[in-house]
């Protein structure tokens, strides 16, 4: 945890370091600078010593140097004046005859991060491009990506650009990569480093000559190009293909997405990339460590949503190790479940039941719930796997029941010939069940078919009796419905049950939904018993659909996906988060794009008086009634016509305004056409604040749309450049990406 | 691609934190916190984790987490293998991977972490490499160090990066030049109560301990290269020969390495050496237990350093037990069984047996514990694999050659 030094530790030091008795021995020195850099690393704050560190950076000694590069490199930022000192010991340092010298020195340097220091790092990073030593260039390179956020316009330059061009041709191959890794970052806005032909062929030539690190990277570079003829894309697979035997798992996933991608058109050689990528993707599941496993099982659970027949024949590879972790566990029932065919369901199953006994309740209820959607999922397996369940059953455990009752439900419907089975099990439940949804089901399932069992109904009185400790409302529910339709097949024994259940629910229930069922129900069978008969039980036998939220099939498999985090959160989740993090950075971008807006329209001053710029304000309130008279009132109006982008949505649009503090007054549904929002802002301009109104106007078969602006000021003159900038904020916005 | 790193123990204590771009705040290690605090035992902690503006990804080993922190989408896989790497380097660097061991050598640990990733790419990752840009410590150095005033820095640029070959230092010299290569194979495997194999397969590996001066040019060549077909090499193999003669030639990185690894899979029948009669009963508050090992298909061999664990049901309240060899333990807090039996004799079968007692009123568990089994054959592959022979090429002298072989078992378990 950090902690705040004291002043004396800070003064001993600090004596300690000028004293020159301690300066003239190397190791008493060091000691010293050791025990800095360890109260630094423990979050101490030793920014006063900076001086002295400064001082102690100007020494042949590299031990010494490297400590004190560390210290200024973690305070540079907070004590840039200062920082200024030391940039003049590391220029020195850059001209050193040790390559290691130079290369340290000019990675501190670029990792300053000091915008004002930009002038004196510009020549030795240069020069450092050009070093003969491969340490040197390395991280002159490197320096240049880190350099990017300071001073872009020294990155940004052609020379530059074609300078680290000409060094992906380097002989040291970190080089190489650093230099593709720079790239990309330098031309992001130009959609990264390009790769044609030559590059490409350049790279594989070399592809076993990088770390392993390097070959993740270059096969991440080379999916941008794509080889235009058959053969050369064979030529290129024959290369990479040692890639698939590598020992690290990130290389052999990073191969196995550029041959998937290389071979993209032809369906027939993608499957034996499949296969064969195959057993290493198993080997990481079972060798690797269960972080690793993790991930493959995800990418192997969503390559089997395109070949789902592919690891059919391993599937004993997937089952759980009793020391594995719970995520691996229940990500390999995922699979499992999913990879169940006629011919290994039986073994599948067989193995499942196993983890029903697991010391882990969460997987012992997965493992029931996967039993349950794999007989869902296999028709032919209905029975084993229902044979299966009723076995779990017998061990009468709160957990596993209520798992299995849960899954029975759902079969019941979908195969009615179970049901025989199931009833006779449920009178043993209802001691063993006592959590909400599981209780709600068995509730259910006694009201559904309970009535062939000869004390359903005394079982429900039970439950009846002790309805006032109930706590679930579910429950409740359920208990009126289940008792009403035992009513109606044993009415004799159930009548007074069932008035006492009404009388109580209606009564003394505090829950509304309890009371309303509980009320519909009275006097439904108030007016008419047949009536209330055919409403409560509905017509029996409707064929039932039930759709697993996670079930296969459902999520498109993309290429670019793999070897990304798509695989282990799903697309759709990936895709909200995504959507999240944009918003929020287009927010943070959007508040800053305004002001600058209005900036240029300041330095520019084309139309405008220089000083009369706007910004938008945060909203007041207006009610819809004064946004009416408002609007009937106004007349100083200007309409903006825009394109609009089909690809975005009415309510994306909004929100985007939104950050920009322009709000919604009102808008038309999203599919409605044309559709149409109003909106309204708070413009401050000379210290004077003007509402503007804003009607816009979607026509979206003709991808145009129209935002007629109303603008509160006294005379049109003073209002010219409150539309003119109000007009560029809103169509900044809206084109924003 | 990699931000930041921070390591963890499992106390909650953020002791280590390393920044290759702009700082992040620890604040972000939160939402680790409250995925750890959902997670049962330490080891169960989501290895991937998300948060409003960055990725976390962990690994857990030596009771630490090291969590990496991405800002843009990266892939899993690097990550965690990088991750990996790094306490590699540790261990190779202190002995121990360990929170002690990282904290006594923090100056190093910073150094090393400084050359293996800069602006979040990685670097220099060999050992060889690192070794020659940072002196590991130990404790010969640490007393020289202080007579001579040296230090764990190299003075001089490491050669090893101008070389040709990027994971072979130029100028190796050595007045022993020796070559030892270790073939060595794990087991795993799950075995039902009746005593069939329900999943079996073998891990393999040759590690090699390679010490020859020059630029050596080796050639492996094996009995039966037919049982390896998946194999993943180190980046020195030439895949190339591999694939078309079926021998491994390279140039070797110098020291300690992993020259391939192997896994001989389900379609091969697996021999398995031993087996294990188990028989464990529950009743009403107790239950026998009664568990003997012996060898099965061991070439002759002796099994060794036979360990017996089983983590009984949590209801289990001591065990009686008397082994015919070796000692048991029972440890009554994690309720686990630890029976260290040794070598087996195949004539007289070392037997575990005794009465379980239970808590009283609580029922008699449901299943059976599982068991699982170390053990050791020494000189033996157990895929039948063989070393034909190793040649040497570019250089003039005559190398000490050997080979060892070692079976043992990986992840081994009985269902009873």
């Amino acid at each position: 945890m950090p902690f705040f030094a004291g002043n004396d530790t800070i003064k001993e030091l600090r004596t300690a370091l000028s004293d020159p008795a301690v300066q003239a021995d190397k190791n008493r020195y060091r000691q010293v600078l050791r025990r800095v850099v360890s109260l630094m690393t423990d979050g101490a704050d030793m920014s006063p010593l900076f001086p002295d560190i400064i001082k102690a950076s100007a020494t042949p000694d590299l031990v010494q140097k490297k400590l004190t590069y560390l210290y200024i490199c973690n305070y540079a930022a907070t004590q840039q004046d200062l920082a200024l000192l030391a940039v003049n010991t590391l220029q020195k340092d850059c001209l050193e005859p040790n390559p290691m010298v130079r290369g340290l020195a000019l990675r501190t340097m670029c990792s300053l991060r000091i915008p004002s220091l930009v002038e004196y790092i510009q020549m030795p990073l240069k020069r450092g491009l050009q070093d003969s030593s491969a340490y040197v260039r390395r991280n002159a390179v490197n320096g240049c990506a880190k350099m990017l956020h300071i001073a872009p316009e020294l990155i940004q330059d052609a020379s530059m650009i074609d300078q680290l061009y000409g060094m992906i041709r380097d002989k040291d191959p970190i080089v190489v990569v650093n230099c593709l890794q720079a790239l990309e970052e330098i031309l992001q806005a130009e959609g990264g480093v390009v790769v044609n032909k030559n590059i490409a062929h350049y790279l594989l030539n070399r592809v076993q000559d990088f770390s392993e690190w390097g070959q993740c990277q270059v096969l991440h570079f080379l999916l941008k190009y794509k080889p235009a003829e058959e053969e050369e894309t064979f030529d290129i697979m024959n290369i990479v293909d040692v890639c698939l035997k590598h020992s690290n798992s990130g290389v052999i996933m990073a191969a196995l997405k550029y041959f998937l991608f290389l071979t993209e058109d032809m369906p027939q050689i993608q499957e034996q990339v499949y296969n064969r990528a195959k057993s290493p993707l198993l080997n990481i599941i079972t060798s690797g460590g269960p972080e690793l496993s993790y991930v493959a099982l995800c990418h192997i659970q969503y390559i089997l949503t395109t070949s789902p027949g592919l690891f059919n024949k391993d599937f004993k590879k997937f089952f759980c190790r009793y020391n594995d972790p719970l995520y691996v566990k229940t990500k390999k029932l995922h699979v499992l479940t999913e990879m169940a065919t006629d011919g290994t369901e039986s073994d599948i199953v067989e193995e499942l039941s196993m983890y029903c006994t697991d010391v882990s309740t969460d997987l012992a209820t997965a493992s029931i719930q996967a039993i349950g959607k794999i007989a869902r999922r296999l028709p032919t397996s209905a029975s084993h796997c229902v044979g299966t369940l009723l076995k779990i059953h017998g061990l009468q455990q709160e957990h596993i029941t209520s798992a299995v009752l849960m899954a029975l439900k759902d079969l019941v419907l979908l195969y009615p010939d179970i049901i025989p089975k199931v009833t006779p099990l449920l009178p043993n439940c209802v001691d063993l069940v006592q959590e909400g949804p599981a209780k709600a089901t068995l509730v259910w399932l006694l009201g559904q078919y309970g009535h062939t069992l000869p004390n359903g109904p005394y079982i429900l009185e039970d439950m009846i009796e002790n309805v006032a400790s109930e706590i679930s409302i579910q429950v409740k529910l359920e208990l009126l419905t289940a008792t009403a339709k035992m009513f109606f097949s044993r009415p004799a024994e159930c009548q007074d049950m069932l008035g006492r259940l009404l009388e109580y629910c209606i009564d003394e229930d505090t829950n509304m939904a309890v009371r309303d069922r509980a009320l519909m129900y009275y006097r439904l069978l108030h007016t008419d018993v047949q009536q209330a008969r055919r409403v409560i039980l509905g017509a029996a036998n409707r064929p039932v659909q039930i759709q697993d939220s996670d079930a296969p099939g459902q999520e498109i498999i993309d290429l670019q996906d793999l070897n990304t985090l798509v695989p282990i959160y799903g697309r759709r989740s990936w895709d909200v988060m995504v959507e999240e993090q944009r918003r929020k950075e287009q927010q943070t971008k959007l508040t800053n794009g305004t002001s600058n807006e209005t900036d240029m329209g300041a330095e520019g001053g084309e139309e405008d008086d220089l000083e009369e710029t706007i910004s938008l304000l945060s909203p007041s309130n207006l009610t819809p009634q004064e946004f009416e008279t408002k609007w009937e009132e106004l007349d100083c109006v200007t309409t903006v016509h825009l394109d609009y982008d089909p690809t975005h949505s009415p309510n994306g649009l909004l929100q985007k305004l939104e950050g920009a503090h322009i709000f919604t007054m009102a808008s038309s549904p999203e599919d409605a056409a044309p559709w149409k929002a109003f909106l309204f802002a708070v413009a401050e301009m000379k210290d004077q604040t003007h509402l503007v109104l804003v009607e816009l106007c979607v026509d979206r078969t003709a991808a145009t749309m129209q935002a007629t602006c109303k603008f509160d000021a006294d005379q049109m003159e003073a209002a010219v450049p409150l539309i003119s900038q109000f007009g560029r904020i809103l169509r900044g916005t809206i084109t924003s990406p | 691609m990699i931000h930041s790193l921070f390591m963890i123990n499992s106390a909650g204590d953020i002791f280590m934190e390393k920044h290759w771009k702009s700082v992040i705040s620890r604040s972000v290690c939160d939402y680790f916190f409250e995925e750890q605090q959902k997670a049962n035992s330490p080891e169960d902690v989501n290895p991937v984790i998300s948060t409003p503006h960055h990725y976390l990804i962990h690994i857990y080993r030596e009771n630490i987490y090291f969590v990496a922190v991405c800002t843009t989408e990266v892939p899993p896989l690097f990550v965690i293998e990088f991750l990996h790497r790094v306490v590699d380097t540790f261990t190779d660097y202190f002995g121990d991977g360990g929170e002690t061991a990282i904290k006594d050598n923090y100056v190093i640990v910073y150094e090393l972490l400084e050359e293996m990733l800069d602006n979040g790419f990685p670097l220099a990752t060999e050992s060889n490499i690192l070794k020659e840009l940072i002196k590991p410590p130990n404790i010969l150095r640490t007393v020289v160090n202080t007579v001579t005033g040296s230090s764990n820095l190299a003075d001089t640029l490491p050669t090893g990066q101008l070389s040709n070959v990027p994971w072979r230092r130029a100028g190796v010299k050595y007045t022993n030049n020796e070559a030892y290569f270790d073939v060595i194979e794990e087991i795993d495997a799950i075995i039902d109560k009746q005593g069939s194999t329900v999943f079996a397969d073998i891990q393999g590996v040759i590690d090699c301990c390679v010490k020859l001066s020059g630029m050596p040019d080796l050639t492996l060549s094996f009995m039966n290269p037919r049982i390896l077909d998946d194999v993943s090499f180190h980046p020195c193999v030439r895949f190339k020969r591999w694939e078309s003669e079926r021998v491994l030639s390279f140039v070797p990185p110098d020291g300690n390495f992993r020259l391939i690894s192997y896994h001989v899979g389900s379609q091969n029948m697996v021999a398995i050496p031993v087996y294990v009669k188990p028989n464990i009963s529950f009743r009403e508050g107790g239950g026998r237990f009664d568990v003997t090992v012996g060898p099965k298909q061991t070439m002759g061999k002796l099994v060794e350093s036979v360990v017996i664990t089983c983590a009984m049901p949590k209801v289990v309240l001591n065990m009686n037990l008397t082994p015919t060899q070796g000692t048991y333990t029972f440890d009554p807090v994690a309720k686990v069984l630890t029976w260290d039996v040794g070598k087996i004799n195949p004539q007289k079968l070392p037997n575990l047996r005794g009465n379980i007692s239970l808590q009283s009123g609580s029922p008699p568990p449901e299943s059976n514990p599982a068991i699982s089994v170390q053990f050791k054959i020494q000189q033996m592959a157990v895929s039948g694999l063989k070393v034909n022979r190793l040649d040497m090429y570019g250089e003039k002298y005559k190398p000490f050659k050997g080979v060892k072989y070692l079976t043992k078992a990986g992840n081994f378990q009985v269902r009873t």
